[in-house]
C-alpha cells in the first residue's frame, strides 16, 4: 500500500466516524450549533455594515443580508428526525422568527399543534408570526388562541392576531372584536413585559377622543430652540398636524 | 413626503393654512433634516424620542401619523397623505369660503 492510499483510507475512516458522531449527537446540541453558525455569519455581516459610511449601509444591507435558507434546511432535517424533542420547539421558533413564518411548512405547523400547543414558548412563536401573510401561519394562530391550555399563550396568540391586522382597514371589525376579547378576558396579560390589555384600552379611548369630528385637544409644547408653541396659536387656519421623524 | 409637503405649503402660501409638525427626532437629526429638506413650517419638538409627551398624549404609535384640522380646530381627516391630503385641504378651504 502506498503512503497516499494509507492517508486516503485514514481520511475516509475519520470521515465516517465523524458522520456517526453527527447522527448520534443530541438534537439540542445540533440545533444550537446550526443557529450559532448562522448567528456568527450575521454578526460578521453586521460588522461589515457598520464599517461602511452611513449612506452606503442600506444598499449593502439589503443586497447582502445573509439568508437563513441553509440554516433552515439543516434545522428541518433535525426537526423531522426528532419531532417531539423539546429542542425541536426552539428550532421551529427560530425558523419562524427568521423567516416570518415562511420557512415553516404544513408539517411543521401540524407538529407545533400536536406536540407543543401548551408550551409557554408558543406565545413567542405566535408573536413572530403576527405579520406573516402565510395562510397556514394565520390558521395556526387561531388554533393556538382557541386551544392552547396555557391562558398566557392563548392571550398572546389573540394579541398576535390583532396586531397583524391592525393596519388593515378591511378587517377593522375583526380587530375590534379581538382587542375587546383581550381587554375583557386577559386584563393582566403581559406580552414582552408590556401590559397589553391596559395599552389596548388606552388606545381605544384615544381612538374615540381623537376621532374625526372631535375637537382637537390643545397642545402646549416647545420648538427645538425652547420657544413655547401652542396648537391654538393656529386657530383660524387649516392645520395639517404631522407627527413625523426623519427616518 | 418632504417634496409633496413643500409644494403644498407653496401652493397654500397667503392662505389660512399651515403644516404643524410634531417631531420625534434627536436634536441633531432634526436640525439636519430641517436644513437638508428645506422645511420652512413649524414643528413642536417632542423630546427627541417616539415616546415623547405629545405623541403619548395623542396615542401615536406609528409615524407619520397625520391629522387634518379645520379652521375651528376640529379633527376632520386622519392619515390623508399625498393626493388625499391635497384634496382634504382643498375641501376645507372651499368650506371656509362658503361660510
Amino acid at each position: 500500500m502506498k503512503v497516499r492510499d494509507i492517508l486516503l483510507t485514514f481520511t475516509l475512516a475519520l470521515g465516517t466516524s465523524l458522520a456517526q458522531v453527527g447522527t448520534k449527537a443530541d438534537p439540542g446540541k445540533k440545533i444550537q450549533a446550526i443557529i450559532a453558525g448562522h448567528q456568527k455569519t450575521m454578526n460578521e455581516f453586521m460588522e461589515k455594515v457598520r464599517a461602511l459610511p452611513r449612506d452606503k449601509q442600506r444598499d449593502f444591507y439589503q443586497s447582502g443580508y445573509p439568508k437563513p435558507d441553509e440554516a433552515v434546511s439543516a434545522l428541518s432535517a433535525v426537526i423531522d428526525a426528532n419531532p417531539k424533542d423539546p429542542a425541536t420547539l426552539d428550532a421551529l421558533a427560530w425558523i419562524a422568527a427568521s423567516t416570518r413564518g415562511n420557512g415553516l411548512d404544513a408539517k411543521d405547523f401540524a407538529n407545533l399543534e400536536k406536540n407543543f400547543l401548551d408550551h409557554e414558548k408558543i406565545g413567542e412563536v405566535a408573536l413572530t408570526l403576527a405579520y406573516s401573510q402565510n395562510a397556514e401561519a394565520q390558521s395556526f394562530l387561531t388554533t393556538v388562541s382557541e386551544k392552547s391550555k396555557s391562558k398566557t399563550v392563548r392571550g398572546t396568540a389573540l394579541y398576535a392576531r390583532a396586531v397583524g391586522i391592525e393596519r388593515d382597514k378591511s378587517k377593522a371589525g375583526e380587530y375590534d372584536a379581538l382587542t375587546r376579547k383581550i381587554i375583557a378576558d386577559y386584563p393582566d396579560l403581559e406580552v414582552r413585559n408590556r401590559k397589553v390589555a391596559v395599552a389596548l384600552k388606552a388606545k381605544k379611548e384615544a381612538h374615540v377622543k381623537f376621532a374625526i369630528g372631535k375637537e382637537a385637544p390643545e397642545i402646549i409644547g416647545k420648538d427645538v430652540d425652547g420657544n413655547e408653541m401652542k396648537l391654538s396659536d393656529y386657530k383660524g387656519k387649516i392645520v395639517v398636524l404631522d407627527f413625523w421623524g426623519d427616518w | 413626503m418632504y417634496p409633496h409637503e413643500r409644494s403644498l405649503v407653496a401652493r397654500m402660501k397667503d392662505k389660512p393654512f399651515t403644516i404643524l409638525g410634531v417631531n420625534s427626532d434627536p436634536v441633531e437629526r432634526y436640525k439636519k433634516a430641517i436644513k437638508e429638506n428645506n422645511i420652512t413650517w413649524p414643528s413642536f419638538w417632542d423630546g427627541g424620542k417616539t415616546g415623547g409627551p405629545i405623541a403619548t398624549a395623542w396615542a401615536v404609535t406609528g409615524w407619520p401619523t397625520i391629522y387634518i384640522l379645520d379652521a375651528k380646530g376640529v379633527i376632520r381627516y386622519k392619515n390623508a397623505r399625498g393626493e388625499a391630503m391635497d384634496e382634504a385641504v382643498d375641501a376645507l378651504m372651499k368650506e371656509m369660503k362658503a361660510e
